[in-house]
């Protein structure tokens, strides 16, 4: 199964490229997700982007295919969605 | 090595909390009139923080008529002796850097003095871009090097 | 009293005099200070139905509770007067040193009446208060009527708020400017100055603030300090709030053409992203903030070079997408020339927008227009505009009312795509795509308004279906006003909202270390309900309806153009439902008017006397 996450801001800063292509075998939910994430760019842990216990910030979601997924990172992606890590804290 | 305080303007963004970090430590009021260290904005797009530069033959203590400023030989902070300081504003006039006060309510002058006692000065603590450095010349001289050259060593590299 | 002055400083204009009033602390703990106390204040100071250009209209000012002390993002004022853009509450907020300056000269707010027969600033220095000849500053940008009157009084430490020539000239969206970049930009308060001949008012606060304890408020104020320069606060230390351009596109919902579109082919080049590679000048802070969110952006090349503005996600959007225009260099331009000026960037792109389509539309022609090709994308109709519009000179003249008024007079079905709400233009979200943020667009006291609104949160953060509009919505888009309201009084910037804990058990302790005054969350709560209702009594007291309470006919007549949730609709049913839903939220009538005993509830029992006066 494959899909993309997208980057913005910080985020691009911080993995030093604006999305990466993630590859899994079979199913898997979010947590999932930032597992890998976590593992290809150290530096989101580093900084407190990806928490223990496979968490994100709460300054950061996920919103799948245009779907803002709330802090439960619960919920299973398919292949081919399109994620964006997107900033929680909105204003301006 | 005499340590003083340096601002970085790169980093400064002009919040003042400097200002009122002094004020409260050294007067315990939040009072801007009592800042020792002074938050200007020399452009819209240029502020820094300046204080005390604990020159070397401070024309402060030699413009002093009754020598009531003095010079710490080891540290260079200025001390001032607040039983002989009449308040004339002589040493206002004389500092280069405009960075000693004499405010309405008090007859006397103060100064910077790195918060003596304090583990690390309050404006420098309190600065929330970490503008603000206790350094020494022979650390000032390191850093600048230290950049400057990382710069151009980039340019090299993206070139 | 500590933190607070207990001091409001009363000026007439026509007769050159001023007074103080003393508050007492239960009176000040019921409003805070801020929007609150404004708004208060305005109520308590005005009559019904005056022309808000005219000289019964009166402007109260309000600092923070926390003003002049060390608390992080305190530094804030609010203005409220009567719109000249909507006839309803006009509030608007700004920051930085003349809010510190205000009560460090001894005030808790001001209020402002009358008409001045000459052009005059005010000089509010400490305990004195001088009434000063502006003869020789009128026609003079914001920014060099401050450095004008700093070098006349000869202190750096005095602070000036002033207006732009769009102000004199009584532009309905002209602003009041502050401290070199900051403003209170909304509802037009910049023309009310203007109307009463005000060009500034200058202050010196040099006097102490006695806090109840400080070194209990200097610890709490660290802690926040800290936690300012972590996650919470990254987009708009990283980026500033214009890094909000490229996630809006992706989701389809960056306004742009008027609205006619919610994805933007040139996001890239006017994102975030793209500002801080290529046209960062520097990061300002207001003063007494650690977050430092001002992003100061340069032009550096071109025939804008030297063009240099603050530039936030709103001016970006308004100015940018809506306006079709894909290209810093001039955005930079017009956000310079708004600031000089004096004009609220969003009503200002908004209103362009309109005239951009109605010039592709026809109803416009080139002898309308003095030639200026309106169409969207020309950043030469963008910037040739705008100074018509300061100076209200040819096509400037109709678009210096604002959209509203300007669709009303022009018809041919322009009034459809007139984007406001109650006659204040609408900020950078889309509405089809956001339905709680829907709700609080129609339903603001002061119109069409994010800020005050913050229902587009839930919508945003997923914890709602934002797509779906529902009974329970209503008391959502209530409890977001309610809190942005209590932000608004005590006043926190809102970019610190998301670095407490618990806000309302951190925000009444940082009351209680500075003023003495125990409040508890409940209170705390209560004061953005009370004040909330305050705005809507204001709002009824000046003609308002339930039809006032609507969106534009775009939004209701077409889909969301563009993206993943392209063809989702917001139905007039739709809107009805939520409405209806918030007005039972509020407990008010299905009028959406406020019953007796909700007034009384809120311990606002005193406006029902004064409505049966």
């Amino acid at each position: 199964m494959r899909l993309t996450v997208e980057f913005f801001g910080l985020l691009r800063q911080l993995t030093g490229v604006n999305e990466s292509q993630l590859e899994f075998e079979g199913s898997v939910d979010l947590h999932g997700v930032v597992e890998e994430l976590g593992r290809r760019f150290p530096r989101l842990i580093d900084e407190g982007v990806i928490l223990q216990d496979r968490e994100l910030s709460p300054s950061f979601v996920f919103s799948i295919n245009g779907r803002i997924v709330a802090q439960n990172l619960n919920a299973r992606v398919a292949d081919n969605d399109s994620l964006l890590l997107i900033s929680a804290i909105w204003g301006g | 090595m005499k340590q003083f305080i340096v601002c970085d303007p790169n980093k400064c963004v002009g919040c003042q909390i400097c200002e009122l970090a002094c004020a409260v430590e050294k007067d315990g009021l939040l009072d801007i009139t009592r800042t020792r260290i002074f938050s200007i904005r020399v452009e819209p797009s240029l502020m820094m923080s300046v204080t005390c530069r604990l020159c070397e033959s401070p024309t402060c203590v030699a413009s002093c008529p009754r020598e009531a400023l003095s010079q710490d030989p080891d540290t260079g902070i200025i001390r001032v002796d607040e039983e002989a300081c009449v308040g004339c504003g002589w040493c206002v006039e004389a500092c280069e850097f405009g960075v000693i006060i004499q405010e309405p309510g008090k007859t006397t002058v103060d100064i910077c003095d790195l918060c003596n006692g304090r583990s690390v000065p309050a404006c420098v603590e309190y600065c929330p871009k970490d503008a603000l450095t206790l350094t020494t010349p022979v650390q000032v001289g390191q850093q600048t090097r230290k950049e400057v050259l990382g710069e151009l060593l980039q340019e090299l590299i993206e070139a | 009293m500590y933190a607070y002055t207990g001091r409001v400083l009363h000026v007439d204009l026509s007769r050159q005099e001023s007074h103080v009033e003393v508050l007492e602390s239960d009176f000040l703990q019921k409003y805070l200070g801020g929007v609150g106390l404004a708004t208060r204040l305005l109520v308590d100071n005005s009559e019904p139905a005056c022309d808000p250009l005219g000289e019964g209209n009166t402007v109260a000012v309000a600092v923070g509770a926390l003003a002049g002390t060390m608390v992080p993002a305190s530094g804030k004022h609010a203005l409220a007067a009567k719109s000249p853009l909507t006839g309803f509450i006009g509030d608007s907020l700004s920051g930085s040193y003349w809010s510190h300056a205000l009560r460090r000269a001894g005030y808790d707010g001001m209020v402002i009446k009358g008409r001045s027969a000459q052009p005059t600033y005010l000089f509010v220095d400490n305990e004195y208060v001088l009434f000063r000849d502006a003869e020789n500053l009128w026609g003079m940008e914001s920014f060099a009527t401050e450095e004008a009157i700093r070098a006349e009084i000869d202190d750096n430490r005095v602070r000036v708020a002033s207006i732009g020539v769009a102000g004199e000239k009584l532009v309905r969206y002209a602003c009041i400017s502050n401290d070199r970049g900051r403003q209170a930009g909304r509802t037009g308060l910049g023309a009310v100055w203007g109307s009463k001949n005000l060009k500034a008012i200058a202050v010196r606060g040099t006097q102490p603030i006695p806090v109840a304890d400080l070194a209990g408020l200097d610890r709490l104020s660290l802690e926040l300090a800290e936690a300012a320069q972590g996650l919470p606060t990254a987009k708009y230390r990283v980026t500033g709030t214009v890094g909000n351009v490229l996630t809006l596109n992706r989701l389809g919902l960056l306004p742009t053409r008027n609205l006619r579109n919610s994805v933007f082919e040139c996001a890239e080049e006017v994102s975030g992203e793209y500002m801080q590679a290529n046209y960062k000048e520097k990061t300002v802070a207001c003063s007494g903030c650690p977050v430092a969110c001002e992003q100061v952006a340069r032009v550096r090349e071109g025939q804008y070079d030297g063009a240099r503005a603050s530039v936030d996600y709103e001016t970006l959007y308004a100015l940018g997408p809506c306006c079709g225009i894909g290209d810093f260099k001039p955005i930079i331009k017009a956000a310079d020339l708004c600031d000089r000026y004096g004009l609220d960037t969003m009503s200002t792109g908004v209103t362009i927008a309109w005239a951009m389509e109605c010039f592709e539309r026809g109803i416009f022609t080139g002898s309308d227009t003095d030639g200026l090709e309106l169409n969207f994308g020309n950043h030469e109709a963008l910037i040739g505009l705008i100074e018509r519009i300061a100076l209200r000179q040819g096509i400037g003249e109709l678009l210096s009312q604002g959209s509203k008024r300007a669709s009303e007079e022009v018809g041919q079905g322009s009034e459809k795509f007139a984007m406001h709400v109650k006659g204040l233009e609408l900020p950078g979200y889309e509405p089809r795509g956001l339905k709680t943020y829907a709700l609080g667009l129609a339903v603001g006291t002061r119109g069409a308004c994010h800020n005050r609104s913050l229902a587009y949160e839930p919508d945003m953060k997923g914890q709602v279906d934002r797509l779906k509009a529902e009974k329970g919505r209503g008391r959502i888009a209530m409890e977001c006003e309610d809190l942005a309201a209590t932000l608004d009084c005590l006043m926190f910037c809102k970019f610190i909202r998301g670095c407490f804990k618990d806000f309302h058990e951190e925000a009444v302790e940082f009351y209680r270390l500075a003023t003495g005054l125990d409040l508890t969350t409940q209170d705390l709560k209560q004061v953005g309900e009370r004040v909330c209702n305050l705005k809507k009594y204001f709002n009824i007291r000046e003609g308002w309806t339930k039809k006032d309470d609507w969106l534009p006919a775009r939004l209701l007549e077409e889909p969301l153009p563009d993206g993943g949730d392209k063809g989702t609709t917001l139905t007039p049913e739709e809107l009805r439902l939520m409405i209806d839903d918030y007005y039972a939220a509020r407990g008010w009538t299905e009028d959406g008017l406020i019953p007796p005993e909700k007034l009384a509830e809120l311990g606002l029992e005193d406006l029902t006397q004064k409505a049966r006066q």
